[in-house]
């Protein structure tokens, strides 16, 4: 394992190139260009929005601009999530001639997956700040969560895309099953609700350890409160574990991927 | 590992499995669940299996050039891919010694939309190269590649050649203590061949290793003092390249092509220029093809024919 890191971190520029690469490849021929990692989310946002307006259409309580930066902080981190694990399913499975031609640490493909749905992210954000200037929201010291509660969120992702990667080499239909459980997942995670909303089993989804970490960085972000820290802790423990099972998996069937791919 | 052996193969053998397997969870639960209850029918294992590799064993000085030949399918590219770590093998060892460039496939890695100053770049540090180093290098790598008009065109406007070159002067340029080639010269016009060959023994004086695998004979006896002989996934002959093409040679030719009719009965064919020690042969060369041949008795009027086709 140790070896495996030092080989990786020897690496690094390669990491870098492929990152690059998927980057360039996506923008190049798309005239819209950096507008995708935009529109996506803002589907997403929009499709809450028009859920949680329904909702207080229902219940006679007028939507707040709060609620709508809500949404729009859990959209985005949604749509990073759900970006990672659909497109780790053929970072390797879509480099056949490099997994069989020549060798590299294989782990740099679902890795380099990650950075640049995070690169996505981080161009997506400027929504963050669009709709928080139209709600006049502001900043707050509970703000210092923020990249603590992005960093589980994103070794959370990457324990995922590793099996995931591995798994799709093996096993072609993960793909879908991976399609599938992407598009029931928004149902159980609060991206268009709170837990809250569901009272006594508000604990319940709190076990998804993707919930605690976006109602963190809603809580810090839209309120300016800190996040419930227990539960932030499982989440946190739940992604290192994935991390390390993941690498694990990963590394184990490594040698098998060239003539199974 | 003794300091200059940089490289040291030993009886490794590689096993696949031949036929379908299961590559979706379709087919593999039901499967799994047959096998739990018992109820899958003993497959046949043995037959689905097939060596590619069986008790391999060589090593390379540092310093060294030496040559791996062989028909299709006799197991090169198979060794190549143990010895870069693509693979594992079944059994054996493998014991390398430095940095390690392998030539598998020119260019493989290039994207198409992408031109070939950025696939220099991505390619470069596929092959194990710091961007650093690649910045360096850019321009002897564009040199030497004659691609300087086109090193803003995405590559997938370049024809066949171009690429070849283009991965060629790439991975010429990694410094590698080891260098692994497999079947690039057979691509590119001969002047970039000739200067492929070149930077080859280039490399070779510098004092890296180089593995060469060919079905360009004459490169082989040009660049490689030492060679095996790849048959079937076992290793049939070895030592100065010369004896090995012979040995090659001489067997390709005599293999089962010989006789077809019972009235006539092939028993040698020999190809060799005037003084019978020819493995290659450049064009203006005389080759002469020795025929020996019984033929029975009471047959039918014979007639023959001669073909020469290049490989």
């Amino acid at each position: 394992m140790r070896e495996a890191l030092q080989q990786l971190i020897a690496r690094r520029d390669l990491l870098y190139m492929i990152v690059w690469r998927e980057i360039k490849i996506r923008y190049k021929q798309s005239i819209m260009g950096f507008m995708w990692a935009i529109l996506l989310p803002s589907v997403i946002v929009a499709a809450g929005i028009i859920v949680r307006y329904g909702v207080s259409a229902l219940s006679g309580k007028p939507i707040t601009g709060q609620e709508i930066a809500g949404i729009t902080v859990k959209g985005l981190v949604w749509a990073f999530f759900a970006g990672a694990l659909r497109f780790s399913s053929t970072s390797l499975i879509g480099n056949p001639n490099l997994v069989t031609k020549i060798y590299m640490p294989r782990e740099i493909f679902p890795l380099a997956t990650i950075l640049s749905q995070l690169l996505d992210l981080g161009v997506a954000s400027c929504l963050v700040a669009v709709v928080f200037a139209f709600t006049r929201l502001g900043a707050s010291w509970q703000l210092l969560w923020v990249p603590l509660l992005l960093a589980a969120t994103v070794v959370l992702a990457t324990g995922w895309a590793l099996l995931i990667s591995a798994a799709c080499l093996f096993f072609r239909d993960v793909k879908y099953l991976v399609e599938v459980v992407i598009t029931c997942a928004i149902f159980v995670t609060p991206v268009f609700y709170d837990v809250e909303m569901f009272r006594k089993w508000a604990n319940l989804l709190m076990l998804n350890p993707l919930a605690p970490l976006m109602e963190g960085l809603e809580k810090c972000i839209v309120y300016g409160s800190p996040p419930d820290l227990p539960w932030v802790a499982y989440s946190a423990a739940v992604a290192l574990v994935s991390l390390v099972a993941g690498f694990h998996f990963f590394k184990k069937w490594e040698p098998a991927f060239a003539e199974s791919i | 590992m003794a300091a200059d052996i940089v490289l040291k193969v030993e009886s490794v053998s590689k096993r696949f499995s031949r036929g379908e397997m299961h590559d979706s969870l379709r087919d593999f639960i039901p499967s799994l669940f047959a096998k739990l209850t018992g109820r899958a029918r003993a497959a046949p294992t043995a037959s689905k299996e097939f060596w590619a590799l069986k008790d391999v064993s060589f090593q390379l000085n540092r310093g060294e050039a030496f040559g791996i030949i062989g028909a299709n399918g006799a197991g090169k590219s198979t060794i190549l891919k143990l010895i870069t770590g693509i693979m594992k093998p079944t059994s054996g060892r493998i014991d390398l010694n430095g940095r390690l460039s392998a030539l598998i496939e020119v260019g493989a890695g290039f994207h198409p939309d992408l031109t070939g100053r950025e696939n220099i770049y991505l390619n470069g540090t596929i092959l194990g190269m710091r961007r650093a180093e690649i910045d360096r290098k850019f321009d002897a790598i564009v040199e030497f590649s004659g691609l300087a008009d086109f090193i803003d065109t995405p590559v997938k406007r370049y024809s066949t050649g171009m690429y070849a070159r283009l991965g060629f002067s790439v991975a010429a340029h990694v410094d590698p203590d080891i260098l692994i080639v497999d079947e690039v010269l057979s691509v590119g016009d001969i002047v970039f061949q000739n200067r492929c060959l070149e930077k080859m023994n280039d490399i070779i004086r510098s004092g890296a290793t180089v593995i060469f695998v060919s079905h360009n004979l004459r490169a082989i006896a040009e660049l490689c003092p030492r060679s095996i002989l790849l048959e079937q996934g076992k290793v049939t002959a070895a030592g100065p390249s010369q004896e090995v093409l012979r040995a090659y040679l001489e067997r390709s030719s005599a293999q089962g092509r010989l006789s077809r009719s019972k009235a006539l009965l092939v028993s040698r064919v020999k190809v060799r220029n005037s003084r019978s020690e020819a493995v290659s042969f450049e064009s203006g060369d005389k080759i002469w093809v020795d025929v020996e041949a019984e033929c029975s008795g009471d047959s039918e009027p014979l007639s023959t024919r001669t073909t020469i086709s290049s490989t």
